[in-house]
């Protein structure tokens, strides 16, 4: 097996080059030890192709760009491709040398050479393969043009035998105690393995500026002029010219935000009412048709909620998603940066926090990871603990499920915007309380590319929705179809008798569960199936749904197989719904706060290298859930 | 106006050379994306904080704050 690495800088094309060049047959997973999110594919059994986080030089300064140092140094490399953005040329060609240096076999790949003749420029390929002695390919990963030379070109040249070796670097040549043979290699892996000093720091400033001349003049000799227009950089200015615009900015950025909720809930319900009618159909269906009382029973209740209740949340998942690589990609994420930065600065946040908060809404455990491009650590570890506020995929069906059930239809949408609020609100508070409490003596920085705007790839999309959906179903959604079955199981069983009546729920497992819990919620107005529904929602926020679901649909006699008309109508004897205004209000102000996910513990862990961060936090959060639901139920009630 | 001064004291629009750049905790990452004596910029515009600001140098765009491009030189052209 061969290993090839994608190299490059941020926001060069690289994704999308490894998107073009793999297509849907990538797999995600991290680097041993760390949660950088890993993706790599199989081509043919006869290489790995892995695309590493975007870098600008071997001189890493956040953690994401450790990782690809570490990789490039101590992992066999069959090739490399170093994705150049043809429009920062001169920038790209940094990093390409010092791999070079590295004598790893390398080939380039110019990509986006579409906008450079858009700036009137053009690059002489073949000037530059000799020069730099490297096989060069032009690439256009939207009309996938040069992909399939690049792709025949390594299945036939590896290894790659012309590799040209390179002298070490003249700045460690002139190092006085340093042993004639050591390497740029080993230079690299001294910087991974030596604190950070004021020395290093010196010789990485001349190492970068020789590097710089060399640069230069690769450009000047490379980079040549032609006469066409400038057409593509017009555009970008003209958008920029109201959208970084210091008042109409904002408004911009206000209206796009507001419009991405608004298709979020709008165009995400119709899917998820018809998923939900079709299995309710189905449950009557099947109910219907089978005559043993315990199978009938098992499948009924047990197995199709299960399955609901993973598909169901699968249209909102597609839609953040969806948003987020749009937003991410079409260059826009970089101006939210620009006009927040000065505000999240003042609640000891970045610029850079709006990456990770912004995919917080999708989901917490990626974002999380998100944060390592974050370069201080005060700002990160602020960005980390307050991710979790974030409204996320799971906590959003939970939102939704109880809005619709205590408020009339035409508020409904606005309550959810109102959800928003409250935690971007939340968020705000909890930075600035963090940002007064935490000293750090670091210096904090903000330098960012602003790409020019670039359509996203339909492909780039698909790929992202689909990176996010199947890990979905195979880890979030085997819990939640395991926890159905599960909680079916402990509704309708007892001690005594092998199967309850529907009538008998209170005697089962579940409920001796939620009863020993049950004095603890009581004040918040929860009785013990909503209790058993925190518990659940541990595992994952939105099981609360589907435990609340088979709860009441086994208590329930009614005919009623939706999700909203199960909980609407009063249980058997009584006659107010299981929940009712204030008990629902408390289970909103419960979810906002408290950290029901065991997963985002997790990767608070794993990222903060610490148990001290999230158990504190998780405790804190609990503490904080408990006592705002406690009081805005005894206001209510 | 043809005196050395630093990036973020500036006008908008006004193009300029770098002089020098100052050594601070963020001095690897200004070189990496370009930052060097010799280079032209210009200020291309500010929030309505004043900062972060945006500069255009060659055919890249980069946002800084006013900490960085305080130690960034500058010169004036006189064009």
């Amino acid at each position: 097996m061969k290993n090839i690495y994608i190299v490059g800088n941020p926001n060069s094309g690289k994704t999308s080059f490894f998107n073009a060049i793999t297509g849907l047959n990538q797999k995600t997973g991290n680097y041993a030890g760390v949660t950088t999110e890993k993706k790599s594919a199989f081509i043919k059994n006869q290489f790995q192709i892995v695309d590493l986080p975007g870098c600008y030089s071997m001189y890493f300064k956040t953690l994401d760009e450790r990782v690809v140092v570490n990789e490039l140094v101590h992992n066999k490399i069959d090739l490399v491709i170093y994705v150049i953005d043809a429009i920062n040329f001169q920038r790209a060609t940094l990093m390409l040398t010092q791999i070079l240096d590295l004598n790893i076999p390398t080939i380039a790949v110019v990509n986006m050479i579409d906008e450079l003749e858009h700036q009137g420029q053009y690059l002489d390929l073949a000037l530059f393969e000799k020069t730099l002695k490297i096989k060069t390919f032009f690439c256009n990963s939207r009309t996938k043009q040069g992909i399939d030379a690049v792709k025949s070109y390594i299945t036939l040249n590896i290894p790659d035998k012309s590799l040209h070796l390179r002298n070490t670097p003249e700045f460690l040549a002139q190092m006085n105690d340093i042993s004639p043979d050591f390497s740029y290699q080993d230079w690299i892996t001294h910087i991974l393995t030596t604190q950070k000093n004021a020395i290093l720091d010196e010789m990485k400033r001349i190492d970068l500026i020789s590097r710089f001349d060399e640069t230069e003049y690769l450009y000047h000799l490379c980079i040549k002029k032609n006469k066409k227009g400038i057409i593509h950089r017009e555009i970008t200015r003209k958008i920029d010219a109201v959208a970084m615009h210091h008042f109409w900015g904002y408004i911009v950025m206000f209206l796009m935000l507001l419009g991405v909720f608004e298709v979020l809930f709008a165009v995400a319900q119709f899917p998820m009412d018809l998923l939900d009618t079709f299995f309710a159909d189905l449950s009557v269906w099947v109910k219907e048709r089978i005559e043993i009382q315990y199978l009938r029973n098992f499948i009924g209740n047990a197995i199709i909620p299960g399955i609901s209740g993973v598909l169901i949340f699968i249209p909102q998942i597609v839609l953040l998603y969806m948003i987020n690589t749009f937003l991410d990609e079409s260059g826009y994420l970089s101006r939210m940066v620009y006009l927040m930065d000065f505000l999240l600065k003042k609640i000891g946040l970045s610029g850079k926090s709006i990456l990770p908060l912004m995919s917080g809404n999708a989901c917490a455990i990626p974002a999380i990871s998100a944060t390592r491009t974050i370069p201080t650590f005060k700002e990160r570890l602020i960005t980390l603990v307050t991710i979790p506020l974030m409204t996320c995929s799971a906590k959003l069906p939970v939102y939704t499920l109880v809005i619709s059930l205590i408020f009339p239809l035409k508020y409904q949408s606005m309550i959810l915007v109102g959800m928003y609020g409250v935690s971007l609100f939340l968020v705000v508070l909890f930075s600035a309380i963090l940002n007064r409490f935490l000293k750090t003596d670091e210096q904090s920085s903000l330098i960012h590319d602003i790409p020019p705007y670039r359509l996203p790839t339909f492909r780039n999309i698909v790929i992202s929705i689909k990176n996010a959906v199947v890990p979905f179903i195979k880890n979030a959604g085997s819990i939640i179809f395991i926890t159905s079955i599960l909680l079916w199981f402990l509704a309708s069983h007892t001690f005594e008798h092998n199967q309850l009546e529907s009538s008998e729920i209170n005697q089962s497992f579940a409920a001796q569960i939620g009863h020993v819990i049950e004095p603890v919620i009581r004040p918040l107005g929860f009785d013990w199936k909503v209790g058993v529904g925190l518990l659940t929602s541990f595992i994952a926020r939105e099981v609360f749904i589907t435990t609340m679901v088979s709860l009441y649909s086994i208590d329930s006699d009614t005919n009623q197989e939706k999700i909203i008309d199960i909980l609407k109508s009063p249980l058997p004897g009584e006659s107010s719904p299981p929940i009712d205004f204030s008990t629902g209000m408390s289970i909103l102000i419960f979810f906002v706060f408290s950290i029901q996910c065991i997963s985002t513990l997790a990767a608070i862990r794993k990222e903060t290298n610490s148990f001290k961060i999230p158990i504190l936090l998780f405790i804190i959060m609990f503490f904080i859930a408990y006592v705002a639901s406690f009081l805005v139920y005894q206001v209510l009630h | 106006m043809n005196h050395s001064l630093p990036l973020v004291d500036l006008p908008i629009n006004t193009k300029a050379i770098i002089q020098e750049v100052l050594s601070s905790a963020f001095h690897l990452n200004l070189l990496e994306l370009g930052f060097n004596k010799g280079k032209m910029l210009q200020i291309e515009r500010k929030t309505i904080f004043g900062d972060p600001i945006c500069i255009e140098m060659g055919s890249a765009r980069i946002i800084l704050r006013e900490n960085e491009a305080r130690t960034i030189i500058v010169k004036p052209c006189k064009y």
